[in-house]
Parts: structure tokens; C-alpha cells; sequence
């Protein structure tokens, strides 16, 4: 567990980090809370030439709801959203996330915004973000760009962000009705299947529902068939539920491991996509 | 017996302060000028031949001081140590197992060669610039695959089977043809890693002046790695002293002597520098010893009224790819527990042990006895099962009576002290097991599967008398009174954590009057203490504890020569009260043993031929194992959409007859559930077929964090043994030897409405979920 | 493990199997490979990192011809790679069969490879998808070529 020989600077702000990006190219990799990247690290199977550390950036971090919206830097930590009130109410999905997520450790240093740069199949936000249908900024040479976590979450580790740019808030609407359930990998504890819901309820139905899953494919998708099958569905009627959630891994490649078969782990995006509902439904 | 103020009470351990605020001293915090740091080179290969290694690169490194290979060690300067194996098998094969590899490598993970450098970090980039060239061969990882053969792992042998033990008493096949029924199952008792925190790490240095060689180890053993170092190093074994200082979790897995440990201290030789290396995680995994690794096929015959008659057992082991030091032995234990806690008189059995190309196997925590306790437990199950019996009448049925003990069983071993059915029927009633099992009924109509496991246990430790091990078995202990009157006590166990330091002083403070905070237990470290065997299979108090008390009644005796001498009084009218000697009857004078220490060390007021100095060094060579046992019951929901499971309770009665401090005998129980039930339901060694270790990491490799492991309700009996003076058993293993089965009965209960009769470990979700797509027999919705 | 794979080339077979017997030319399109020296007419070696994410690793490879069937489209590869590290290496057969289709050329990949050290340890969940987004790269590089 000793990583190869790198350098290590830390960046002042955002221009800074970029100018360092610019600077160090593809040598360079940022570190934010560094959980993901330092265990690769370690195993040399990562070996970057310099740690750009963006910790320190001032105003990347904090959570801000307002009008309906909620705006949050990349740099707070797992640990700031598990404890926060409002995204308790707002985002409840998030929140259950932020709390299910490591250990305390790995929440008291690692960043929403590292954790959802790395695209690990396996991670909890991509799905969570993708249900919320948030909004990523994106900080480049030529200024800001936004774009929906959809179409952020590229696969397999790979994201849409650019080589020389950072990721910098991340924003959605508020989900009261909204919920994240996950199976854990008993060693790991990243997600065998993990399911976020985001629910609009009228009159005891759903009058509309985002569904994402992860910890199946190469990357977090949205269960379309899933989300227009549950429209109109009681989220108590347990029967219908379980019919709207059927084949929500559906026309997506299931990987497999020493844990779980590719079957296995599309069966259980079903029954863990009915949980969510059915979660998503109570939260007040 | 003397008046008892600290033992029985739940006094907290000594040694945590220490240890919970950082202060501690583990291997890696020792600190020695000039330390230069090791890293190996390891074969990637599960078998391969080296047809090259080319270290010019990495020696013109300008931080590195020297790299090793297998070759260089056996030719260049003559250490052809082959590492130790201690067992008493006569038709044993015993390949050599170079500290290097020479030649070919037979495991991932095998040290193929030492790159020492002036930091840990330097010295792993400058392993990376070792090129070896190998050559693959083909790798045999299926023990069944491999007994049949070739390939063979060492081609030399001509087979991969390492030894074949049969053993047969009564008559089985008789009583197999009067059977009612016959139950055949094969279980497999699945590959573990022991993991402890702190990985295997040694700093060794030589002093050349005095020709003296220092390791310090992460050992459990350190007098027996000294022993070995002298054989391995060809140097005197007063020229080596080796310190095991605080040890981070053993297990078992630091009962051995490591390639790595006479590398390491034979490099330090060489360079008369200290050489420090802690192993990484992922080398852990990959050259700790594993733990179990058979494979149980059994048969079991029986009465309808559930009498099991006779059992048949052909245990296949994995010794993996070489023997470590007690790698064979392990399974013989497994056959010698076969009978559990009952009483049939026919059995045929036969071990065998495989040579493959994985790690080699050896003790991890139970060693040999949570194999058996597994299958023979599971197999009670399968009969009540079959017969439509509750299992815990089968038991009942079966177990040896609480007045027939001592009891030799058919596999020879004399059972000291038990009572079993007192120890069930106490479980059965604080979990209101009649209760349970009507909500079990309940739920199951609602197509909610709740599980109910027992696992009544016994198991063999105290080890053990000298006869019967594959080396020493006997202990010992010093005390000396110091002048100013306090006590030093030397002991020859080497506790890693079972808290000796505060038990061994409790015993010390009742039996010699003095405050606790007078008592100091020294361990560990070869210069210091006399020679002891070391701690494990639950013998450190079992064993090293009687030898303990040896030495307090001698301290006892010849103070109460000292303190009847000062009152012109007879010897055998002076005793221990309280705490203090007196004369029998008369409170009015008394002298304490502190008192006594200080005349002795002064030495003008002894009776005339009493030697000065008030100190004894004892040994105890136990006559007999010790057996403790109990009862685990655990209840489980597994759920139907899933096949996650969820534990209800788990309950722990355990019988280790004493108890010196039975908060830290609740730790041990602690530990040990924690451990069996994650063998139950999370752990497993996988290796492909090509020899690759897939779960190298704990990313892979389950563990269970706090919140995988049920709360634990605990309760004990009380059955001491005659075996040894404190009437005491072993606690260190019996948890993770009770609590395997019981989590697996459970789960396999919660699934019986849907056929299952047994399904392997580890219990993961998956299987369950597979198995619960059967429809119910009791008809419910799922 | 073995992986097979398939992907169209918006070319015709006779424009396409010679190109697939070119190893210097076909090695351009696997990405972060290059030959870096012929040691004969039908051996090579090669220099091959693969990259996922932060995850980087190096292999120096031999790429050894062991067929290609003229009748049958059929191209037979032995690859042996190395880490660069020297913790493992990968050794795999690739046969790839290249049939006419519609005017296209439909290219199917069947590899037997057998990966061992670090990768094998820690990657075991990683190599099925690098594989698909290697072959998947590899072939719109191979379009592009054409």
C-alpha cells in the first residue's frame, strides 16, 4: 500500500486549478477528498505524476436551498450532507445516499463532487443525481457550461468532463417525495444495486416518477420503462408497484463479480426500484 | 483456596489504556538508527517456472543497498533453510519450502526475492525494476482435481496428496445396515483469511559485535520462532532473541514461522544493518495462511427415534501449495472432533491432504474444530429434518450425559467435564425457544421465513498435553517478589490480546494478597522470559495460568517457611487467609507476602538452608486437553424478494468452566461469534483456476463492519475441569467454533419450507434468493 | 476468460482482410498500443497501456502471428504482455473471423485470455467492460482506417 512517487500542489481557487490543469496535463489528476483516487494510488494502479489538491478552494463547498431549488458546492463532504436538515427535506434521496455511503472516514473526507467526477459504476450519487435530474457546472478555460446528470455519467469511469475542466456545484429541484435504497456489497459497501426514486404524487398516485439504478451496467441509467409504468400507480399498492418495477435493469448489460451474478443483480433492481417507491412515497 | 476479591470479577483490561490512546508499541513503531526498509518481489503466477531474474536495474538503484534472490541465498551463501514443519505423521510428504523461491514458484504471491532500500517507498519502486522472466505452468486449485493429478504442484512427489489418515472404531458398516435412515451430504467448509488489523511485520537487527541477532515479529510464538531461526540461520539459539511486542490480531495465523521472517533477519546479518518490513494488505491476503479449506463428505446413520449409530467422514484438505508449521495437523483435528458433543460408538473416517497451488492452509481461529462442529451440528439438523424432529430433541437424544464424563470418545480423546443438556436448556429458556417457534409458524403463513439455529458445541483446547501435540505442549511462569514488594510475573504464553496481563494479575493479587497495581505480567520477548510455548488454541490460561498457579504455591510455600521462622512457629501450622499468612487460629499476627519478599531479600532473618530471594519458576505439562462447550442459538428473517439476511437474536451459552474476568471471556465470545458468523455468511478465499487470488483485497474480501453482526445476549454455566489447578477452559476459540453452525442452521431453517436441506457457505444472498424460488410448501405467497 | 465481441466495417471483405493481416497498421487502432519493433515476419513487439478512469496500466507485449486463413478470413494472434511493473501479465488467443456481409465486412472477435497479478486480483469487476470499450474503440478506429 505504497503509492508510487508523485508531486503534490494545491490550488487557490478555481482559475488556479484550472491554470494547473492547463499546466500539467494529462499527468495531473484532481484530488478532492481523494478517497477513490489514493486507494488506487496506493495499489499503483494509478501512478499520476502530480495531485493537483483542490480541497482547499474556498466557496466550492455548502448547501443552499431556496426557492424550491437546491444548490450544492462539489466540495462538500459526504459527512455535510448526511447531517444536513434541509436536504433531509428537500432531497431526502440525497440525504439517504450521503448516509449510506462508507464508513466515517470516507464521509468526513470525501466530496459529492469527487465522488461523482470518478464515475464508478458502483457509486450511489450517479443514481441519485440522475433521479433528482440535477444540473453539473462545469468550470473550463472559456468560463461555465451546465449539464444534466444524464448526460454526465458517460460509463465506466468515465465522465463527461473535459480533461481541463472541474466540476463545481450541483444543483436540482427539490424532491419532497424522493428516496435512495441500496444493497450493499458486504465488503465494499459500494452498491450491489442501488435505486433512486423521485416521485410526484397527486390524489394518492403517481402522477410522475424518475427511477435511476446503480450498480449494474458501466454506468447509473435512468429506468424509463419503469418511470412511464408507474404513472398512475397507488405507491402502496404493492402488487402494482412490483409490476411497474419489473425489468428495470431491462436492455441493460448486468456485470457480474465473485458477490453476484449479471441475473442476480438485474433481479435485484426490481425488487430494490419497488423499495425506493415505496420509501419515496412515505417521505415527508 | 484464598479469598477471592479479583478473580471471577469484571475488573477492566490492563493493557487498554495503552493501546486505546495510541501509546502502544507495534512492530512498525519500533524505532532502531539506521533501520533500512525490505520489499519483495512475489510471483504473480499461481505456478510458474523462473527462468530468469534480472537485478541489475534495481541494484544500481542509488537507494538501494541490496537485493536477494532464491538463488543467491542457496548457492552464493549457503542458507538453504526449508521451512518447518511440526507434525508426528510417519508417511508425511514434506517438500522443501525455500524462504526464496529457487526455481519455480508454486503460489501467487510466493517471495521470489528482497530488495532492501534506504526507505519502505524506495525499496517498493526498486522491487518494481526486478524483472523476472517465468514461464507458466499449469496451476491445480481444485482439491479433488489436484488428489486425482497431475499436474502435480511439486513434480518431484509424483502426486498431490500430502498424506492419507483413515481411522475406524465400532462398526460402522453394521450399524449403517440396521440404520431406520442414512443422510449423505457433502459440505464444504470453504477457504478463509484471517485478517488480522495488523499484518505480518518484523524489524530484525544484528549486532555483530556480540554476534547477536534481534527480531522483533508480529508473532504469537516468539520462543518457538527463536528455536526455528537457530535451525533456519544455523546460529545458537542464546545469539537470537526474538520480541513479540503488541501483536495486532493473530488468529492462528501468526502461530507460524514465515519465509520472510528468516529472510529478513538473515539480510540483516548480512548488511549489520536493522531491516524493517510490514507487509502490505494485499500481501497479506495473499501469503498469510488461510484458514479451513475442506471439503466434508459424510454419511450418518440413524434411529427413527433421531439415535444417530455411526458416522462416515472423508475429509479432503487443502493444504495448499507447501506445509507452514502446522498445516497437516489441522485437519486431523477436525477428525478427532467429529463426534461433537455425542455419543456414537461407530465411525469410519479418512483425511486427506492435498497439495494445490494456493496459499497454504493452517490454524485460523478454531483450527480443525469448527470444521467438524460445522458438519456434525448441520447433520443433526439433516436428521431431525428428515425424521420431522425438532432439533433440539435430536440433540437431546444424543448427547453424552452429564454423568458420564470423563468420557473417551471412539476417536480416542477423553472429553474432561460437561453437561451439555444443562447448558441447552438454559439457551432454550432465555429465548423462549417454544415462543420462537411459534412465531416461526406465524410468519412463515404471512410468507415472511424466520430461521431458528442451534449449535451445541464442544470443542478440544487447552493444548495440550506434550504427548499429543506435534510439539510442546506444557507452559510456563515465573514470579519473583520483588525487594519493595512488588510482583513480576514472567509468563511463557505470548497474549495477543486475550488480556492476560490483567487475568494473570488478578489470580496473583488474590493468591499472594497484594493490589493489582502491584503486579506487572511480562511477556514475549525471549531475553526476559523463560522459555514458553506461546498462545494459542485457547491454551494461555488454560495452560500458561496453571503454570502460573505451580509457581504461586511455591511462592506460598516457602513464604510461609519465612514468615513461621520469624514467629518460631511450625511451617505447617502457618497459611494463606485473606490474603496474608497467619497462624492457623490466630489473627493477632500476620505477615503479608510482601513482607515475606523482604526478609528474603535481606537474608538474615531466613530459617537456616533457606536459599534467599522469594521467586519460582514453574512448569505445567497438562495431563489432558480441556473441553469446554455450550450452546448458540441464533434466529434470522431472510428475506423472500432478496434472500438478504437479517438477524432476529443471537444468544451465547458457553461453558469454560471458571471464569477469572468474565467481561474479558465475554470480549473472547465477542470476537469469536463475530468471526464464525462472518465465516457463515460473508467469507470467502476465492481463487480462479488459474491459481489467481480474486478477493485480494477488502474491496472483495468481506469483513463485517459493526453494523453486519447481530447484538449479542451471552449467558454462561459454570462445569470447572480437574484438569488443571484453576478448574478453568479455554474461551479464545469457542466462539468462532459454536457460532458458525448455529448461523447457518439458521438460515437453512428459515428456508425449509422450500426443500432446502443444506446449502454451502458462504450464505450469500444470491444462493438464498436462488433457492426461495421453489414454491413454499406451506403454500403462502411469497 | 474468454471474451467475444463483434462489430461491422462499412467496407467491403476484400478491402478489409488484408488490412486485418497488416498487425503495424491494425495495432493504430487499439488505443495506447504501438509496435515497437518487428522481430520477424510474423512476430512483433508491442507496447500497451490500458486506461480506465485514474486506473492506468502498461504491458510490453508479443504479438506472434499464429495464422491468418485466406479462404476462411480467419486471423489467429498470440499475445503474451508483461506489466511494466512486473506484477502480472496477461497471455490470450485472438481469432478473428472476418465474413462478407450486405457489401460490409461483419468482424467477429473470440479471445481466450487468461489474466494474472494485480489486475486479475483487483480488476476482476473492470475487465469485461475495458474489453467491450477496447473492442469498441478498436473498431471505429478500424472504420476510420478504411
Amino acid at each position: 500500500m505504497i503509492p508510487a512517487a508523485f508531486d503534490y500542489v494545491r490550488a487557490s481557487s478555481v482559475d488556479d486549478a484550472l491554470r494547473l490543469l492547463a499546466e500539467h496535463g494529462d499527468d495531473a489528476k484532481l484530488l478532492a477528498g481523494g478517497h477513490s483516487l489514493i486507494p488506487m494510488m496506493k495499489l499503483r494502479l494509478a501512478a499520476p505524476a502530480v495531485l493537483i489538491d483542490i480541497a482547499g478552494i474556498p466557496q466550492l463547498d455548502g448547501i443552499a436551498a431556496s426557492g424550491g431549488r437546491v444548490t450544492i458546492g462539489a466540495l462538500t463532504k459526504h459527512a455535510a450532507l448526511a447531517a444536513s436538515d434541509d436536504l433531509r427535506k428537500h432531497a431526502p434521496a440525497l440525504w439517504d445516499a450521503a448516509n449510506d455511503l462508507g464508513d466515517p472516514q470516507v464521509r468526513n473526507r470525501g466530496t459529492i463532487g469527487g465522488a461523482s467526477a470518478h464515475g464508478d459504476p458502483s457509486a450511489d450519487y450517479p443514481a441519485v443525481l440522475q433521479a433528482l435530474d440535477a444540473t453539473f457546472t462545469l468550470a473550463g478555460k472559456g468560463g461555465t457550461r451546465e449539464i444534466r446528470a444524464a448526460e454526465f455519467f458517460l460509463g465506466m469511469f468515465e465522465t463527461a468532463l473535459g480533461a481541463n475542466e472541474l466540476l463545481t456545484r450541483i444543483a436540482f429541484d427539490a424532491a419532497p417525495n424522493s428516496a435512495y435504497v441500496k444493497f450493499h456489497h458486504p465488503a465494499s459497501h459500494y452498491a450491489v444495486v442501488g435505486a433512486a426514486v423521485v416521485l410526484t404524487l397527486s390524489g394518492g398516485t403517481i402522477a410522475a416518477a424518475r427511477v435511476a439504478i446503480t450498480g449494474i451496467g458501466d454506468a447509473a441509467f435512468r429506468a424509463g420503462g419503469v418511470e412511464s409504468a408507474l404513472q398512475g400507480v397507488n405507491p402502496n399498492d404493492a402488487v402494482a408497484v412490483k409490476a411497474a418495477t419489473a425489468g428495470a435493469a431491462r436492455g441493460v448489460q448486468a456485470r457480474a463479480d465473485t458477490f453476484a451474478s449479471a441475473s442476480y443483480r438485474a433481479a435485484m433492481a426490481d425488487v430494490f426500484a419497488a423499495r425506493a417507491v415505496a420509501k419515496a412515497a412515505s417521505a415527508r | 483456596m484464598a479469598f477471592t476479591t479479583m478473580v471471577g470479577a469484571r475488573i477492566r483490561r490492563r493493557e487498554d489504556p495503552r493501546l486505546i490512546t495510541g501509546r502502544a508499541t507495534y512492530v512498525d513503531d519500533v524505532r532502531q538508527v539506521g533501520t533500512v526498509y525490505a520489499a519483495f518481489v512475489r510471483s504473480p503466477y499461481g505456478h510458474a517456472k523462473i527462468t530468469s531474474i534480472d537485478t541489475a536495474q534495481a541494484k544500481s538503484d542509488p537507494h538501494v543497498l541490496a537485493v536477494y534472490t532464491g538463488e543467491d541465498l542457496h548457492h552464493a551463501h549457503n542458507l538453504k533453510a526449508s521451512l518447518p514443519v511440526a507434525h508426528k505423521m510417519p508417511d508425511l510428504k514434506t517438500p522443501p519450502h525455500y524462504v526464496l523461491a529457487l526455481d519455480e514458484a508454486r503460489v501467487v504471491g510466493e517471495a521470489v526475492a528482497i530488495v532492501v532500500a534506504d526507505s519502505p517507498y524506495t525499496a517498493r519502486d526498486a522491487a518494481e525494476k526486478v524483472v523476472v522472466e517465468y514461464e507458466q505452468l499449469p496451476a491445480v486449485v481444485d482439491i479433488e482435481k489436484a488428489a486425482a493429478g497431475p499436474p502435480y504442484v511439486h513434480e518431484s512427489l509424483g502426486t498431490n496428496v500430502a498424506f492419507t489418515m483413515p481411522f475406524s472404531a465400532g462398526d460402522p458398516d453394521k450399524a449403517f445396515a440396521e440404520a431406520d435412515v442414512t443422510i449423505k451430504q457433502r459440505i464444504v467448509n470453504q477457504r478463509v483469511a484471517p485478517v488480522p488489523i495488523e499484518p505480518r511485520s518484523m524489524v530484525a537487527s544484528y549486532d555483530a559485535g556480540m554476534q547477536q541477532l534481534t527480531l522483533y515479529s508480529a508473532t504469537q510464538i516468539p520462543h518457538l520462532l527463536r528455536t526455528q531461526l537457530a535451525i533456519a540461520l544455523g546460529l545458537p539459539e542464546n545469539k537470537i532473541r526474538v520480541i513479540a511486542p503488541e501483536v495486532g490480531g493473530g488468529f492462528g495465523a501468526k502461530l507460524n514461522v514465515y519465509a520472510e521472517e528468516v529472510v529478513v533477519s538473515w539480510v540483516a546479518m548480512q548488511l549489520e544493518r536493522p531491516v524493517k518490513y510490514i507487509e502490505t494488505r494485499s500481501e497479506c491476503f495473499q501469503a498469510m495462511i488461510h484458514g479451513r479449506d475442506q471439503i466434508d463428505d459424510l454419511e450418518v446413520a440413524a434411529k427413527n427415534d433421531g439415535t444417530i449409530t455411526a458416522l462416515r467422514l472423508k475429509i479432503t484438505a487443502n493444504m495448499g501449495a507447501y506445509h507452514q508449521l502446522l498445516t497437516p495437523v489441522i485437519p486431523t483435528l477436525t477428525m478427532l472432533m467429529a463426534h461433537g458433543c455425542y455419543k456414537f460408538e461407530n465411525i469410519a473416517a479418512e483425511v486427506v491432504g492435498v497439495f494445490t497451488n494456493t496459499m497454504s492452509t493452517d490454524a485460523y481461529r478454531g483450527a480443525g474444530r469448527p470444521e467438524a462442529t460445522f458438519f456434525i451440528e448441520r447433520a443433526i439438523d439433516m436428521v431431525a429434518q428428515r425424521l420431522k424432529l425438532d432439533p433440539v430433541d435430536v440433540r437431546r437424544k444424543n448427547f453424552i450425559a452429564s454423568s458420564a464424563f470423563p468420557h473417551t470418545t471412539a476417536t480416542g480423546l477423553t472429553y474432561d467435564s460437561g453437561d451439555y443438556e444443562t447448558t441447552m436448556d438454559k439457551a432454550l429458556a432465555i429465548i423462549d425457544y417454544a415462543g420462537l417457534r411459534k412465531q416461526q409458524e406465524e410468519l412463515r403463513k404471512q410468507g415472511r421465513y424466520l430461521g431458528i439455529g442451534i449449535s451445541t458445541y464442544v470443542e478440544v483446547c487447552g493444548m495440550g498435553p506434550s504427548a499429543a501435540m506435534p510439539a510442546a505442549g506444557w507452559d510456563s511462569a515465573t514470579i519473583r517478589v520483588e525487594p519493595t514488594g512488588s510482583i513480576t510475573v514472567l509468563t511463557g504464553v505470548s497474549p495477543h490480546g486475550q488480556g492476560q496481563e490483567t487475568t494473570f494479575a488478578q489470580i496473583v493479587a488474590d493468591e499472594l494478597g497484594v493490589p493489582i497495581d502491584h503486579v506487572s505480567v511480562i511477556h514475549g520477548d525471549t531475553d526476559k522470559v523463560q522459555y514458553g510455548v506461546g498462545t494459542f488454541g485457547s491454551r494461555g490460561t488454560a495452560v500458561g495460568g496453571a503454570a502460573l498457579k505451580l509457581a504461586i504455591d511455591t511462592i506460598q510455600a516457602k513464604a510461609v517457611k519465612i514468615a513461621a521462622h520469624q514467629w518460631e512457629a511450625n511451617p505447617d501450622d502457618v497459611e494463606y487467609r485473606d490474603g496474608k499468612m497467619q497462624v492457623k487460629g490466630d489473627p493477632s499476627k500476620s505477615m503479608t507476602t510482601a513482607e515475606a519478599g523482604f526478609l528474603a531479600f535481606m537474608g538474615d532473618k531466613l530459617p537456616p538452608g533457606l536459599e534467599p530471594g522469594l521467586d519460582a519458576t514453574r512448569r505445567f505439562e497438562p495431563p489432558n486437553f480441556v473441553f469446554p462447550f455450550g450452546t448458540h442459538i441464533c434466529v434470522v428473517e431472510v428475506d423472500a424478494q432478496s434472500g438478504e439476511v437479517k438477524f432476529v437474536k443471537y444468544l451465547a451459552v458457553d461453558d469454560c468452566g471458571r471464569l477469572i474476568n468474565p467481561m474479558i471471556a465475554e470480549g473472547q465470545i465477542h470476537g469469536g461469534i463475530a468471526q464464525g458468523l462472518s465465516q457463515a455468511l460473508f467469507e470467502e478465499v476465492v481463487y480462479d483456476g488459474n491459481g489467481q487470488l480474486l478477493t485480494g483485497t477488502l474491496m472483495d474480501y468481506a469483513i463485517p463492519h459493526a453494523e453486519q453482526v447481530p447484538h449479542y445476549e451471552l449467558d454462561h454455566t459454570v462445569t470447572p475441569t480437574t484438569v488443571n489447578p484453576l478448574g478453568i477452559k479455554g474461551i479464545g476459540e469457542a466462539g468462532t467454533i459454536g457460532s458458525t453452525p448455529a448461523v447457518a442452521n439458521a438460515v437453512i431453517d428459515a428456508l425449509a419450507p422450500f426443500g432446502v436441506v443444506h446449502i454451502d457457505m458462504p450464505l450469500k444472498p444470491e444462493k438464498l434468493w436462488a433457492a426461495m424460488q421453489a414454491v413454499p410448501s406451506n403454500g403462502s405467497v411469497r | 476468460m474468454t471474451i467475444d465481441d463483434a462489430f461491422d466495417v462499412d467496407a467491403p471483405l476484400e478491402r478489409v482482410w488484408p488490412l486485418l493481416k497488416d498487425v503495424p497498421r491494425v495495432a493504430t487502432c487499439i488505443p495506447n498500443a504501438e509496435i515497437t519493433e518487428m522481430v520477424d515476419e510474423r512476430t512483433y513487439r508491442a507496447k500497451v497501456a490500458v486506461k480506465i478512469g485514474p486506473v492506468s496500466v502498461s504491458y510490453r507485449a508479443t504479438i506472434v502471428v499464429e495464422s491468418f486463413d485466406d479462404a476462411t478470413h480467419v486471423a489467429t494472434l498470440k499475445v503474451k504482455g508483461d506489466e511494466l511493473r512486473g506484477r502480472g501479465g496477461v497471455s490470450a488467443t485472438i481469432v478473428s473471423t472476418a465474413t462478407a456481409r450486405d457489401g460490409k465486412t461483419h468482424v467477429a472477435l473470440h479471445a481466450d485470455a487468461q489474466i494474472s497479478g494485480i489486475v486479475a486480483t483487483v480488476g476482476g469487476r473492470l475487465i469485461e467492460g475495458v474489453a467491450q470499450k477496447t473492442i469498441a474503440a478498436f473498431a471505429a478506429n478500424l472504420a476510420k482506417l478504411v
